[in-house]
């Protein structure tokens, strides 16, 4: 056991005395991290915690361009506009300052709107109580041609999600508008028919409204949603703990090199202590990233005005994940510094092999949005697996039994990793 | 004497070589001995070397250490021997001391005695003040120095020494060499290998000189002078029997 403890020992004071090896462990993912998680803070945010500006061209000057104005208003995402420097807004400037980017959108509400909707509309009440006056004439509403459109001018580089949610959230305005005008004209109608007078109040919301609810595995879990800080921190970390590879696989081949390998294997030592203490040392280099990883998470970015990093409702189950996951790396590293027999290859190797399989394990952008044929590549990718068992506490408030499908194959993959880089090991001493 | 090394028909031919490295060797050195293991570059020694400390296995022929048969009683073997490598093997971000203390821990040793044993070479080899610094800031005399401690830090009854004064300064060199011989004269058994044949001449009671992994001669350094009254030195010998001819 000592053997052990001395091997332990000497890994870390050689990892300690390596400079550039700690740079690339802690300075490297603390960076990564928080230019990460401030750069992709936005893309993470649902366009309604943004605030939008508009351009609005009001060619109408109705009831419709005045209730669709304050719609946006109200809405405190969007922020309509009709002048540019002070001077109004024409339908070649709005065009020409979304085209340019100045803004990402512009809405023209073309003349004779109100009143082509409120012809829509009385043609409708009339049909509708024509039913009950046996001497009129109900309209044809059905081959009415007088439609117009409202034109929503989107920046070119706008993506599709956040059109569609545009278009969908102004066709929310304009319905509103309509069921409004609608109301109000059945009242008024039914007054005439009927002499009561009766005024329809429209103000309130929704009798039905829509209650977003996470499914994640407690109440408390359930209030975390994924973000910037909640995607980069674990992601960073599994990066980091994967970048072990670098120092790893350089110290293997330099103890190769100088003869030190050889020695040890003239002393009553094994293999197994020599991989056995580079395994300890290295979890707890993996324990002071995990750990550094989270405080910057927790205290760091939100003071850049990122959210906090919630460690989910069961965070004790972080010790058994950030294990193994630390092991696959750790057990990965090996594999490369075992295998390869020059330090350009083994670095070469290391580096991309982390890099491509970060990229396809959804480090940089989550799995979900990528094309069917790399998710199916990506789910092989051990940082996947990684990224899965750290989002199993982290969002889904899931504790040590929901993590077990994603930390066995991890476990497994170690366990691959360390028998190839024994035997290659043994080989390449002989 | 009783037989500290006995080697017996040895052959071992690397994977993809044409001729073997060692052919045949058969070999007696009985313990206490100062023993050198002479042959130009590529003859077999650091390969039989390597058979003897476990390293390599060989394809045929028997290797016996201290009575213990190799490869099999390895693991009996290996507490018993020291080896010093021609390569400076040591870590070199790591302080001597530190160094000592992980080797000395490999070979064994716990607490106390490794950090008596580890003072005990500091002192001896003159490195007690630089012990604290890392070996990367060492000269070369230093490091071998550093190099050998490692081989001695559990008291091996053999030394394995491959080329142990190689490319480093003469005051180093004597020190080291008078270590040696101080040690072989409390009853450790020294394998030696070196170019160095005025060094092997005056320190070896015993020469062995191999070549093509053959053993083609062997005797004390004077019964070697004797039968080659032709030779001035045993480096005279040394070319008599192994030739002119540039070896890779």
């Amino acid at each position: 056991m000592f053997r052990l403890w001395a091997a332990t020992v000497k890994e870390i004071i050689v990892l300690l005395r390596d400079r550039a090896g700690l740079a690339v462990l802690f300075v490297m993912p603390l960076g990564l991290v928080t230019i990460m998680a401030v750069v992709q803070d936005a893309p993470f945010r649902d366009y309604t915690e943004q605030e939008i500006p508009v351009l609005f061209l009001d060619h109408d000057g109705g009831e419709v361009a005045k209730l669709v104005r304050q719609g946006l208003k109200d809405s405190g995402v969007f922020f309509p506009s009709d002048s540019l420097n002070g001077v109004s807004v024409t339908e070649e400037s709005l065009r020409e300052s979304v085209r340019k980017g100045d803004y990402q959108l512009g809405l023209i509400i073309p003349e004779g709107t109100t009143a082509t909707m409120q012809q829509k509309v009385d043609a409708l009440v009339k049909q509708t109580l024509a039913g009950l006056m046996p001497n009129e004439t109900a309209p044809d509403t059905t081959s009415r041609s007088d439609t117009l459109e409202i034109v929503l001018v989107v920046d070119p580089t706008a993506k599709s999600a956040f059109r569609t949610s545009i278009r969908s959230s102004i066709g929310q305005f304009l319905e509103k508008v309509e069921s409004d005008m609608l109301v109000r004209t059945f009242s008024r109608e039914l007054q005439q028919m009927t002499g009561v007078a009766n005024e329809v109040k429209l103000e309130g919301g929704s009798v039905i409204t829509i209650k977003e609810s996470l499914a994640a595995k407690t109440e408390l879990a359930g209030k975390v949603a994924g973000n910037s800080v909640q995607h980069n921190v674990p992601a960073w970390t599994i990066f980091a703990m994967f970048f072990i590879v670098i120092p790893m696989a350089t110290n293997m081949l330099r103890e190769r090199d100088s003869g030190t390998m050889q020695r040890l294997r003239v002393m009553s030592g094994s293999l197994a202590h020599y991989f056995g203490g580079k395994m300890l040392a290295y979890l707890l280099v993996c324990a002071a990233q995990m750990l550094l990883m989270v405080l910057v998470g927790m205290f760091f970015l939100p003071q850049l005005g990122l959210d906090a990093l919630s460690l989910g409702a069961q965070p004790w189950a972080l010790i058994p994940a950030a294990l193994v996951i630390a092991m696959a790396a750790i057990s990965f590293g090996m594999l490369i510094g075992a295998v390869f027999r020059t330090h350009q290859q083994a670095l070469v190797t290391g580096i991309v092999s982390v890099v491509i399989l970060a990229a396809l394990g959804g480090i940089w952008v989550p799995l979900q949005i990528m094309p069917e044929t790399l998710q199916v590549i990506g789910g092989l990718s051990p940082l996947a697996w990684s990224f899965d068992a750290f989002n199993v506490i982290f969002l889904r408030g899931g504790g040590f039994t929901e993590l077990l499908p994603h930390i066995i194959p991890l476990f497994c993959f170690s366990m691959v990793c360390i028998v190839i880089a024994v035997l290659s090991m043994r080989r390449a001493l002989r | 004497m009783p037989a500290a090394i006995r080697v017996q028909n040895l052959f071992k031919t690397y994977p993809g070589a044409d001729t073997p490295a060692v052919d045949g060797l058969s070999l007696v050195v009985e313990e206490g001995r100062f023993y050198g293991l002479l042959g130009p570059n590529g003859a077999g020694k650091t390969t039989t070397l390597s058979i003897l400390c476990g390293l390599l296995n060989a394809d045929s022929g028997e290797a016996e250490v201290m009575g213990h048969a190799l490869p099999q009683y390895i693991d009996r073997v290996k507490p018993l021997l020291g080896v010093v490598p021609q390569d400076i093997a040591l870590y070199d971000t790591l302080t001597a001391r530190e160094n000592l203390a992980f080797f000395g821990a490999m070979y064994g040793i716990k607490g106390k005695t490794l950090t008596q044993r580890a003072t005990e070479l500091l002192e001896e080899f003159g490195l007690t003040e630089k012990a604290d610094k890392p070996v990367q800031t060492y000269s070369g005399g230093m490091k071998r120095r550093v190099n050998l401690m490692v081989g001695l830090l559990h008291g091996p009854r053999i030394l394995f020494l491959d080329e142990p004064t190689v490319g480093i300064d003469v005051q180093s060199r004597a020190m080291i060499n008078a270590y040696l011989q101080k040690l072989n004269a409390n009853g450790t058994t020294i394998i030696y290998t070196s170019h160095h044949m005025d060094e092997a001449e005056r320190m070896c009671d015993g020469i062995g000189i191999i070549d093509r992994g053959k053993l083609i001669v062997e005797g004390s350094p004077k019964e070697l002078l004797s039968a080659n009254t032709d030779c001035n030195s045993l480096e005279d010998i040394f070319l008599k029997l192994t030739g002119k001819q540039l070896r890779d």
